[in-house]
Protein backbone atom coordinates (compact mmCIF):
# COMPACT_ATOMS: atom_id res chain seq x y z
CA UNK A 1 0.00 0.00 0.00
CA UNK A 2 2.88 2.30 0.83
CA UNK A 3 4.39 1.65 -2.57
CA UNK A 4 1.13 2.29 -4.36
CA UNK A 5 0.65 5.50 -2.39
CA UNK A 6 4.11 6.66 -3.39
CA UNK A 7 4.14 5.59 -6.98
CA UNK A 8 0.78 7.04 -7.95
CA UNK A 9 1.96 10.63 -7.62
CA UNK A 10 5.44 9.86 -9.03
CA UNK A 11 3.98 8.18 -12.11
CA UNK A 12 1.40 10.93 -12.48
CA UNK A 13 3.99 13.70 -12.18
CA UNK A 14 6.42 11.93 -14.52
CA UNK A 15 3.63 11.34 -17.01
CA UNK A 16 2.54 14.95 -16.92
CA UNK A 17 6.11 16.23 -17.30
CA UNK A 18 6.97 13.87 -20.15
CA UNK A 19 3.72 14.32 -22.03
CA UNK A 20 3.78 18.06 -21.38
CA UNK A 21 7.27 18.48 -22.74
CA UNK A 22 6.65 16.18 -25.66
CA UNK A 23 3.44 17.82 -26.74
CA UNK A 24 4.42 21.41 -26.02
CA UNK A 25 7.85 21.41 -27.60
CA UNK A 26 7.81 18.49 -29.95
CA UNK A 27 5.54 15.60 -30.87
CA UNK A 28 5.82 11.86 -30.79
CA UNK A 29 5.64 12.03 -34.57
CA UNK A 30 8.81 14.18 -34.61
CA UNK A 31 10.61 11.51 -32.67
CA UNK A 32 9.42 8.46 -34.53
CA UNK A 33 9.55 9.81 -38.09
CA UNK A 34 12.19 7.90 -40.03
CA UNK A 35 14.14 9.96 -42.52
CA UNK A 36 17.34 9.67 -44.52
CA UNK A 37 20.03 11.70 -42.76
CA UNK A 38 23.10 12.54 -44.81
CA UNK A 39 26.48 12.86 -43.08
CA UNK A 40 26.43 16.66 -43.50
CA UNK A 41 23.00 16.79 -41.84
CA UNK A 42 24.25 15.42 -38.52
CA UNK A 43 25.16 18.68 -36.84
CA UNK A 44 22.53 18.24 -34.12
CA UNK A 45 23.37 14.58 -33.56
CA UNK A 46 27.03 15.50 -33.04
CA UNK A 47 26.27 17.75 -30.08
CA UNK A 48 27.51 16.63 -26.65
CA UNK A 49 24.01 16.42 -25.20
CA UNK A 50 22.86 14.18 -28.08
CA UNK A 51 25.36 11.42 -27.30
CA UNK A 52 24.00 8.17 -25.86
CA UNK A 53 26.54 8.54 -23.05
CA UNK A 54 27.08 12.26 -22.61
CA UNK A 55 28.76 11.98 -19.20
CA UNK A 56 30.71 8.74 -18.82
CA UNK A 57 31.84 9.69 -15.31
CA UNK A 58 28.28 10.16 -14.12
CA UNK A 59 27.03 7.00 -15.80
CA UNK A 60 29.73 4.81 -14.22
CA UNK A 61 29.00 6.25 -10.77
CA UNK A 62 25.25 5.76 -11.16
CA UNK A 63 25.65 2.19 -12.38
CA UNK A 64 27.80 1.45 -9.34
CA UNK A 65 25.30 2.98 -6.90
CA UNK A 66 22.32 1.11 -8.33
CA UNK A 67 24.30 -2.13 -8.66
CA UNK A 68 25.02 -1.79 -4.92
CA UNK A 69 21.46 -1.00 -3.87
CA UNK A 70 19.23 -2.99 -6.23
CA UNK A 71 18.98 -6.55 -7.50
CA UNK A 72 19.34 -5.81 -11.23
CA UNK A 73 22.33 -5.01 -13.44
CA UNK A 74 23.14 -4.73 -17.13
CA UNK A 75 21.31 -3.32 -20.09
CA UNK A 76 23.23 -0.15 -20.91
CA UNK A 77 26.68 -1.71 -20.66
CA UNK A 78 28.43 -4.87 -19.48
CA UNK A 79 31.76 -3.65 -18.13
CA UNK A 80 32.35 -2.70 -14.52
CA UNK A 81 34.37 -3.35 -11.41
CA UNK A 82 32.86 -5.71 -8.84
CA UNK A 83 32.53 -4.80 -5.19
CA UNK A 84 31.43 -6.21 -1.86
CA UNK A 85 29.10 -3.28 -1.48
CA UNK A 86 26.98 -2.85 1.64
CA UNK B 1 18.77 43.67 -57.84
CA UNK B 2 17.36 43.24 -54.41
CA UNK B 3 16.91 39.53 -54.92
CA UNK B 4 20.50 39.21 -56.23
CA UNK B 5 21.76 41.05 -53.17
CA UNK B 6 19.87 38.71 -50.88
CA UNK B 7 21.19 35.66 -52.72
CA UNK B 8 24.73 37.07 -52.58
CA UNK B 9 24.36 37.66 -48.83
CA UNK B 10 23.04 34.14 -48.33
CA UNK B 11 25.91 32.65 -50.33
CA UNK B 12 28.34 34.74 -48.35
CA UNK B 13 26.85 33.57 -45.08
CA UNK B 14 26.91 29.96 -46.27
CA UNK B 15 30.58 30.31 -47.25
CA UNK B 16 31.35 31.82 -43.84
CA UNK B 17 29.48 28.98 -42.14
CA UNK B 18 31.45 26.40 -44.13
CA UNK B 19 34.76 28.08 -43.26
CA UNK B 20 33.70 28.27 -39.62
CA UNK B 21 32.60 24.64 -39.64
CA UNK B 22 35.81 23.41 -41.21
CA UNK B 23 37.76 25.57 -38.77
CA UNK B 24 35.94 23.92 -35.88
CA UNK B 25 36.64 20.46 -37.22
CA UNK B 26 40.34 21.20 -37.54
CA UNK B 27 40.36 22.69 -34.07
CA UNK B 28 38.69 19.59 -32.63
CA UNK B 29 41.29 17.28 -34.12
CA UNK B 30 44.19 19.28 -32.79
CA UNK B 31 42.64 20.25 -29.47
CA UNK B 32 41.26 16.90 -28.39
CA UNK B 33 44.54 15.01 -27.99
CA UNK B 34 44.45 14.78 -24.20
CA UNK B 35 41.50 15.22 -21.92
CA UNK B 36 41.24 14.75 -18.16
CA UNK B 37 37.95 14.45 -16.30
CA UNK B 38 38.07 14.47 -12.51
CA UNK B 39 35.23 14.12 -10.07
CA UNK B 40 34.45 14.02 -6.37
CA UNK B 41 31.27 12.38 -5.10
CA UNK B 42 29.70 12.20 -1.69
CA UNK B 43 27.05 9.53 -1.05
CA UNK B 44 25.32 9.67 2.32
CA UNK B 45 22.44 7.50 3.51
CA UNK B 46 19.90 8.56 6.10
CA UNK B 47 20.10 7.34 9.73
CA UNK B 48 23.92 7.24 9.56
CA UNK B 49 23.92 4.16 7.39
CA UNK B 50 26.44 3.90 4.55
CA UNK B 51 28.46 6.96 3.53
CA UNK B 52 30.94 6.93 0.67
CA UNK B 53 33.49 9.47 -0.52
CA UNK B 54 34.46 8.75 -4.08
CA UNK B 55 37.25 10.33 -6.13
CA UNK B 56 37.46 9.59 -9.85
CA UNK B 57 39.82 10.51 -12.66
CA UNK B 58 39.58 9.69 -16.37
CA UNK B 59 42.48 10.46 -18.67
CA UNK B 60 41.75 10.10 -22.38
CA UNK B 61 44.04 10.46 -25.36
CA UNK B 62 42.26 10.79 -28.68
CA UNK B 63 44.16 9.89 -31.82
CA UNK B 64 43.21 9.75 -35.50
CA UNK B 65 42.42 6.04 -35.51
CA UNK B 66 41.35 5.50 -31.93
CA UNK B 67 41.72 6.42 -28.29
CA UNK B 68 43.19 5.21 -25.02
CA UNK B 69 41.60 5.92 -21.64
CA UNK B 70 42.80 5.32 -18.10
CA UNK B 71 40.22 5.35 -15.33
CA UNK B 72 41.01 5.53 -11.59
CA UNK B 73 38.56 5.33 -8.67
CA UNK B 74 39.17 5.62 -4.94
CA UNK B 75 36.34 4.98 -2.46
CA UNK B 76 36.28 5.32 1.31
CA UNK B 77 33.20 3.76 2.89
CA UNK B 78 31.94 3.75 6.45
CA UNK B 79 28.74 3.51 8.45
CA UNK B 80 26.38 0.81 9.57
CA UNK B 81 24.78 -1.66 7.21
CA UNK B 82 21.81 -3.99 7.82
CA UNK B 83 23.05 -7.52 8.59
CA UNK B 84 19.78 -9.22 7.71
CA UNK B 85 19.01 -10.11 11.34
CA UNK B 86 15.56 -9.00 12.37
CA UNK B 87 15.28 -5.76 14.24
CA UNK B 88 14.72 -7.03 17.72
CA UNK B 89 16.36 -6.41 21.07
CA UNK B 90 14.78 -9.65 22.27
CA UNK B 91 17.44 -12.19 21.38
CA UNK B 92 18.32 -15.52 22.94
CA UNK B 93 21.67 -15.54 21.14
CA UNK B 94 24.53 -13.12 20.68
CA UNK B 95 26.36 -12.20 17.55
CA UNK B 96 29.61 -10.34 17.69
CA UNK B 97 31.27 -10.12 14.31
CA UNK B 98 30.08 -8.79 11.01
CA UNK B 99 30.84 -6.67 7.97
CA UNK B 100 34.04 -4.97 6.76
CA UNK B 101 35.01 -5.34 10.23
CA UNK B 102 34.44 -3.12 13.17
CA UNK B 103 31.37 -5.01 14.52
CA UNK B 104 28.68 -3.53 16.71
CA UNK B 105 28.68 -0.34 18.68
CA UNK B 106 28.11 -0.41 22.43
CA UNK B 107 24.80 1.29 21.85
CA UNK B 108 23.24 -1.58 19.93
CA UNK B 109 21.85 -3.09 23.15
CA UNK B 110 21.37 -6.55 21.73
CA UNK B 111 20.06 -5.37 18.35
CA UNK B 112 22.16 -7.12 15.70
CA UNK B 113 20.25 -5.79 12.72
CA UNK B 114 23.00 -3.31 11.82
CA UNK B 115 26.77 -3.54 12.00
CA UNK B 116 29.37 -0.82 11.63
CA UNK B 117 32.13 -1.04 9.03
CA UNK B 118 34.97 0.88 7.41
CA UNK B 119 36.56 0.05 4.09
CA UNK B 120 38.54 1.45 1.17
CA UNK B 121 38.25 0.44 -2.45
CA UNK B 122 40.55 1.25 -5.35
CA UNK B 123 39.81 0.59 -8.99
CA UNK B 124 41.91 1.05 -12.13
CA UNK B 125 40.71 0.55 -15.68
CA UNK B 126 42.14 0.80 -19.17
CA UNK B 127 40.11 1.12 -22.38
CA UNK B 128 41.58 1.11 -25.87
CA UNK B 129 39.54 1.89 -28.98
CA UNK B 130 40.75 1.27 -32.52
CA UNK B 131 38.93 1.96 -35.75
CA UNK B 132 40.09 0.29 -38.94
CA UNK B 133 39.69 1.56 -42.50
CA UNK B 134 36.54 -0.50 -43.06
CA UNK B 135 34.76 1.36 -40.26
CA UNK B 136 34.95 -1.44 -37.70
CA UNK B 137 35.51 0.03 -34.25
CA UNK B 138 37.02 -2.36 -31.70
CA UNK B 139 37.09 -1.65 -27.96
CA UNK B 140 39.33 -3.53 -25.51
CA UNK B 141 38.98 -3.00 -21.76
CA UNK B 142 40.44 -4.21 -18.52
CA UNK B 143 39.59 -3.31 -14.93
CA UNK B 144 40.89 -4.31 -11.49
CA UNK B 145 39.26 -3.47 -8.18
CA UNK B 146 40.37 -4.23 -4.65
CA UNK B 147 39.03 -3.70 -1.14
CA UNK B 148 39.70 -5.34 2.21
CA UNK B 149 37.36 -8.25 1.50
CA UNK B 150 36.80 -8.29 -2.26
CA UNK B 151 39.08 -8.53 -5.32
CA UNK B 152 37.75 -8.18 -8.83
CA UNK B 153 39.33 -8.48 -12.26
CA UNK B 154 37.52 -7.85 -15.53
CA UNK B 155 38.31 -7.90 -19.24
CA UNK B 156 36.06 -6.99 -22.13
CA UNK B 157 36.01 -6.74 -25.89
CA UNK B 158 33.49 -4.90 -28.05
CA UNK B 159 32.89 -4.37 -31.75
CA UNK B 160 30.82 -1.68 -33.46
CA UNK B 161 30.08 -1.56 -37.19
CA UNK B 162 28.09 1.00 -39.14
CA UNK B 163 25.70 0.04 -41.91
CA UNK B 164 26.47 1.21 -45.46
CA UNK B 165 24.11 4.18 -45.17
CA UNK B 166 25.68 5.01 -41.76
CA UNK B 167 22.28 5.24 -40.10
CA UNK B 168 22.57 2.05 -38.06
CA UNK B 169 25.46 0.90 -35.87
CA UNK B 170 25.54 -2.72 -34.73
CA UNK B 171 27.20 -3.47 -31.39
CA UNK B 172 28.57 -6.69 -29.94
CA UNK B 173 30.26 -7.06 -26.57
CA UNK B 174 31.75 -9.77 -24.40
CA UNK B 175 33.01 -9.31 -20.84
CA UNK B 176 34.59 -11.67 -18.34
CA UNK B 177 34.80 -10.91 -14.61
CA UNK B 178 36.51 -12.89 -11.87
CA UNK B 179 35.68 -12.01 -8.25
CA UNK B 180 37.29 -13.27 -5.06
CA UNK B 181 35.23 -12.76 -1.91
CA UNK B 182 36.29 -13.20 1.73
CA UNK B 183 35.69 -11.74 5.15
CA UNK B 184 38.26 -9.20 6.22
CA UNK B 185 38.46 -10.73 9.72
CA UNK B 186 38.88 -14.44 8.85
CA UNK B 187 40.14 -14.29 5.27
CA UNK B 188 37.56 -16.93 4.32
CA UNK B 189 33.82 -17.32 3.94
CA UNK B 190 31.38 -18.86 6.40
CA UNK B 191 29.58 -22.11 5.59
CA UNK B 192 26.30 -21.12 3.92
CA UNK B 193 23.24 -21.57 6.15
CA UNK B 194 25.42 -22.66 9.09
CA UNK B 195 24.46 -21.53 12.58
CA UNK B 196 26.49 -18.44 13.34
CA UNK B 197 27.44 -19.82 16.76
CA UNK B 198 28.86 -23.08 15.41
CA UNK B 199 30.17 -22.06 12.03
CA UNK B 200 32.86 -23.82 10.05
CA UNK B 201 34.98 -21.37 8.09
CA UNK B 202 35.43 -22.14 4.40
CA UNK B 203 38.12 -20.85 2.09
CA UNK B 204 37.60 -17.65 0.12
CA UNK B 205 34.76 -17.62 -2.40
CA UNK B 206 35.39 -17.33 -6.14
CA UNK B 207 32.88 -16.28 -8.77
CA UNK B 208 33.23 -16.08 -12.57
CA UNK B 209 30.88 -14.04 -14.72
CA UNK B 210 30.45 -13.86 -18.49
CA UNK B 211 28.35 -11.02 -19.90
CA UNK B 212 27.35 -10.53 -23.52
CA UNK B 213 25.80 -7.56 -25.26
CA UNK B 214 23.98 -7.48 -28.58
CA UNK B 215 22.53 -4.20 -29.75
CA UNK B 216 22.16 -1.46 -32.30
CA UNK B 217 21.82 2.29 -32.48
CA UNK B 218 19.70 3.92 -35.17
CA UNK B 219 19.55 7.50 -36.42
CA UNK B 220 15.79 8.00 -36.77
CA UNK B 221 15.96 11.55 -38.12
CA UNK B 222 18.11 14.68 -37.89
CA UNK B 223 17.31 15.15 -34.23
CA UNK B 224 16.61 11.67 -32.85
CA UNK B 225 18.83 8.72 -32.00
CA UNK B 226 17.62 5.37 -30.65
CA UNK B 227 19.49 2.54 -28.95
CA UNK B 228 18.36 -1.03 -28.27
CA UNK B 229 20.50 -3.53 -26.31
CA UNK B 230 20.03 -7.06 -25.09
CA UNK B 231 22.47 -8.18 -22.40
CA UNK B 232 22.82 -11.71 -21.12
CA UNK B 233 24.95 -12.71 -18.14
CA UNK B 234 25.89 -15.98 -16.52
CA UNK B 235 27.80 -16.20 -13.24
CA UNK B 236 29.01 -19.31 -11.45
CA UNK B 237 30.58 -19.76 -8.03
CA UNK B 238 30.15 -18.08 -4.67
CA UNK B 239 27.13 -15.72 -4.67
CA UNK B 240 26.34 -15.51 -0.95
CA UNK B 241 27.23 -12.46 1.14
CA UNK B 242 29.76 -13.56 3.80
CA UNK B 243 28.56 -10.82 6.20
CA UNK B 244 24.81 -11.20 5.89
CA UNK B 245 22.82 -13.37 8.28
CA UNK B 246 19.21 -14.45 8.61
CA UNK B 247 17.42 -14.87 11.93
CA UNK B 248 15.25 -17.78 13.01
CA UNK B 249 12.60 -16.27 15.25
CA UNK B 250 9.29 -17.14 16.80
CA UNK B 251 5.99 -15.41 16.09
CA UNK B 252 6.90 -12.65 18.53
CA UNK B 253 10.19 -12.01 16.73
CA UNK B 254 12.29 -13.43 19.53
CA UNK B 255 15.53 -14.49 17.85
CA UNK B 256 16.43 -18.11 18.61
CA UNK B 257 19.34 -18.48 16.21
CA UNK B 258 21.11 -16.71 13.35
CA UNK B 259 22.28 -18.41 10.17
CA UNK B 260 24.69 -17.35 7.47
CA UNK B 261 23.41 -16.10 4.12
CA UNK B 262 23.04 -18.86 1.51
CA UNK B 263 22.37 -18.28 -2.20
CA UNK B 264 22.49 -20.50 -5.31
CA UNK B 265 25.91 -20.97 -6.90
CA UNK B 266 24.84 -19.72 -10.32
CA UNK B 267 22.80 -16.87 -11.69
CA UNK B 268 21.53 -16.13 -15.21
CA UNK B 269 20.49 -12.58 -16.05
CA UNK B 270 18.84 -11.01 -19.09
CA UNK B 271 18.03 -7.37 -19.77
CA UNK B 272 16.36 -5.51 -22.61
CA UNK B 273 17.39 -1.87 -22.69
CA UNK B 274 16.18 0.90 -24.94
CA UNK B 275 17.10 4.57 -25.03
CA UNK B 276 15.96 7.57 -27.01
CA UNK B 277 17.82 10.87 -27.38
CA UNK B 278 15.87 13.69 -29.00
CA UNK B 279 16.37 17.41 -29.56
CA UNK B 280 13.12 19.23 -29.11
CA UNK B 281 11.71 21.23 -31.97
CA UNK B 282 12.03 25.00 -31.77
CA UNK B 283 14.56 25.05 -28.95
CA UNK B 284 18.07 23.95 -28.03
CA UNK B 285 16.72 21.65 -25.33
CA UNK B 286 16.90 17.88 -25.53
CA UNK B 287 15.58 14.82 -23.72
CA UNK B 288 16.96 11.39 -22.88
CA UNK B 289 14.51 8.63 -22.14
CA UNK B 290 15.40 5.04 -21.31
CA UNK B 291 13.66 1.88 -20.16
CA UNK B 292 15.09 -1.43 -18.97
CA UNK B 293 13.30 -4.74 -18.53
CA UNK B 294 15.28 -7.21 -16.43
CA UNK B 295 14.80 -10.81 -15.36
CA UNK B 296 17.02 -13.41 -13.73
CA UNK B 297 16.63 -17.03 -12.63
CA UNK B 298 16.60 -16.02 -8.96
CA UNK B 299 13.08 -14.70 -9.49
CA UNK B 300 13.92 -11.01 -9.73
CA UNK B 301 11.93 -9.21 -12.39
CA UNK B 302 12.36 -5.46 -12.68
CA UNK B 303 11.43 -2.32 -14.59
CA UNK B 304 13.64 0.77 -14.73
CA UNK B 305 12.62 4.09 -16.28
CA UNK B 306 14.93 7.07 -16.59
CA UNK B 307 14.20 10.55 -17.91
CA UNK B 308 16.49 13.57 -18.33
CA UNK B 309 15.57 16.95 -19.71
CA UNK B 310 18.51 19.09 -20.83
CA UNK B 311 17.54 22.73 -20.58
CA UNK B 312 20.13 24.81 -22.42
CA UNK B 313 20.19 28.06 -20.42
CA UNK B 314 22.75 29.67 -22.71
CA UNK B 315 25.16 28.22 -25.26
CA UNK B 316 27.57 27.55 -22.39
CA UNK B 317 25.31 26.54 -19.52
CA UNK B 318 22.73 23.81 -19.03
CA UNK B 319 20.41 22.61 -16.32
CA UNK B 320 19.26 18.98 -16.38
CA UNK B 321 16.47 17.65 -14.15
CA UNK B 322 16.51 13.87 -13.77
CA UNK B 323 13.86 11.36 -12.71
CA UNK B 324 14.47 7.63 -12.30
CA UNK B 325 12.00 5.02 -11.11
CA UNK B 326 12.70 1.35 -10.41
CA UNK B 327 10.64 -1.57 -9.20
CA UNK B 328 11.68 -5.19 -8.60
CA UNK B 329 10.08 -8.40 -7.35
CA UNK B 330 11.74 -10.38 -4.58
CA UNK B 331 14.17 -13.25 -5.10
CA UNK B 332 12.66 -16.73 -4.67
CA UNK B 333 14.78 -17.43 -1.58
CA UNK B 334 14.38 -14.02 0.08
CA UNK B 335 12.88 -14.22 3.57
CA UNK B 336 12.67 -11.69 6.33
CA UNK B 337 13.33 -14.48 8.84
CA UNK B 338 13.19 -18.26 9.23
CA UNK B 339 10.24 -19.64 11.16
CA UNK B 340 10.56 -22.05 14.07
CA UNK B 341 8.49 -25.15 14.84
CA UNK B 342 6.53 -25.93 18.00
CA UNK B 343 9.77 -27.09 19.67
CA UNK B 344 11.40 -23.74 18.86
CA UNK B 345 13.69 -25.43 16.33
CA UNK B 346 14.44 -23.41 13.19
CA UNK B 347 12.76 -24.63 9.99
CA UNK B 348 15.51 -24.54 7.38
CA UNK B 349 14.64 -24.27 3.67
CA UNK B 350 14.63 -27.60 1.82
CA UNK B 351 16.75 -26.34 -1.06
CA UNK B 352 19.29 -24.83 1.34
CA UNK B 353 18.90 -21.24 0.14
CA UNK B 354 17.83 -18.31 2.31
CA UNK B 355 18.80 -14.65 2.39
CA UNK B 356 17.47 -11.65 4.28
CA UNK B 357 19.53 -9.19 2.22
CA UNK B 358 17.24 -6.17 1.76
CA UNK B 359 18.40 -5.80 -1.87
CA UNK B 360 16.71 -9.11 -2.73
CA UNK B 361 13.38 -8.01 -1.24
CA UNK B 362 10.54 -6.68 -3.37
CA UNK B 363 11.46 -3.00 -3.57
CA UNK B 364 10.89 0.28 -5.35
CA UNK B 365 13.31 3.15 -5.84
CA UNK B 366 12.84 6.71 -7.00
CA UNK B 367 15.55 9.24 -7.78
CA UNK B 368 15.13 12.97 -8.30
CA UNK B 369 18.14 14.97 -9.39
CA UNK B 370 19.41 18.20 -10.87
CA UNK B 371 22.59 18.57 -12.89
CA UNK B 372 24.20 21.90 -13.81
CA UNK B 373 27.01 22.36 -16.29
CA UNK B 374 29.01 25.33 -17.48
CA UNK B 375 31.72 25.62 -20.11
CA UNK B 376 34.21 27.92 -18.40
CA UNK B 377 36.37 28.21 -21.49
CA UNK B 378 37.03 26.21 -24.62
CA UNK B 379 37.79 22.65 -23.44
CA UNK B 380 37.06 23.35 -19.77
CA UNK B 381 33.78 22.30 -18.20
CA UNK B 382 32.41 22.21 -14.67
CA UNK B 383 29.42 20.03 -13.69
CA UNK B 384 27.61 20.00 -10.35
CA UNK B 385 24.77 17.69 -9.46
CA UNK B 386 22.61 16.76 -6.52
CA UNK B 387 20.35 13.71 -6.39
CA UNK B 388 18.05 12.18 -3.82
CA UNK B 389 17.39 8.44 -3.87
CA UNK B 390 14.63 6.83 -1.84
CA UNK B 391 13.87 3.12 -1.57
CA UNK B 392 10.82 1.34 -0.20
CA UNK B 393 11.03 -2.30 0.83
CA UNK B 394 8.08 -4.67 1.11
CA UNK B 395 9.10 -6.81 4.07
CA UNK B 396 12.67 -5.89 5.12
CA UNK B 397 12.85 -4.56 8.67
CA UNK B 398 14.29 -1.25 7.53
CA UNK B 399 11.30 -0.22 5.44
CA UNK B 400 12.89 2.78 3.76
CA UNK B 401 16.29 4.04 2.74
CA UNK B 402 17.11 7.60 1.72
CA UNK B 403 20.41 8.74 0.21
CA UNK B 404 21.82 12.05 -0.99
CA UNK B 405 24.35 12.11 -3.81
CA UNK B 406 26.44 15.23 -4.42
CA UNK B 407 28.96 15.29 -7.25
CA UNK B 408 31.34 17.89 -8.67
CA UNK B 409 33.21 17.15 -11.90
CA UNK B 410 35.79 19.14 -13.80
CA UNK B 411 36.87 18.39 -17.35
CA UNK B 412 39.93 19.91 -18.98
CA UNK B 413 41.17 19.42 -22.53
CA UNK B 414 44.88 20.03 -23.03
CA UNK B 415 45.69 22.19 -26.03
Amino acid sequence: MLLIRFFKPVIAISGILVSGWLTACSTTQDILTLSEVKPWERGILARDDMQLVNDAMQQSVDEHIYFSKEGSTGGASIQGGGCGCN
Amino acid sequence: MKSDDTLQKKLGLAACALVAASGNTTAQVTESDWEVDTSYLSYAESDNRVSVSKTLANLVRQGESGSIAVNLVHDTMSGASPTGAIRSANSAVTYTSVSGGTGFSAANQGDYSKSTFEDTRIQAGLTIQRENQRGLKMTYGGVVSQESDYDSFGASIGAAKESDNKLTTYNLGLAFTSDTIYRSDTGGTPEPLADVESERPFTEGVRSTVDTLLGFTRVLNKQTLMQVNITLGQSNGYHSDPYKIISAADSEDRILANFHDSRPDSRTRAALYTKLVHKLKGSDNSIQLSYRLYQDNWGIFSHTGDFRYRFQITSKQFLEPHVRVYQQSEADFYRRKLDVDSNSSPILPENGFASADYRLDSLSSATLGLNYGIAISSGTQLRLRAEYLNQWFSSADYEQLGAVVLQASFKYRFK
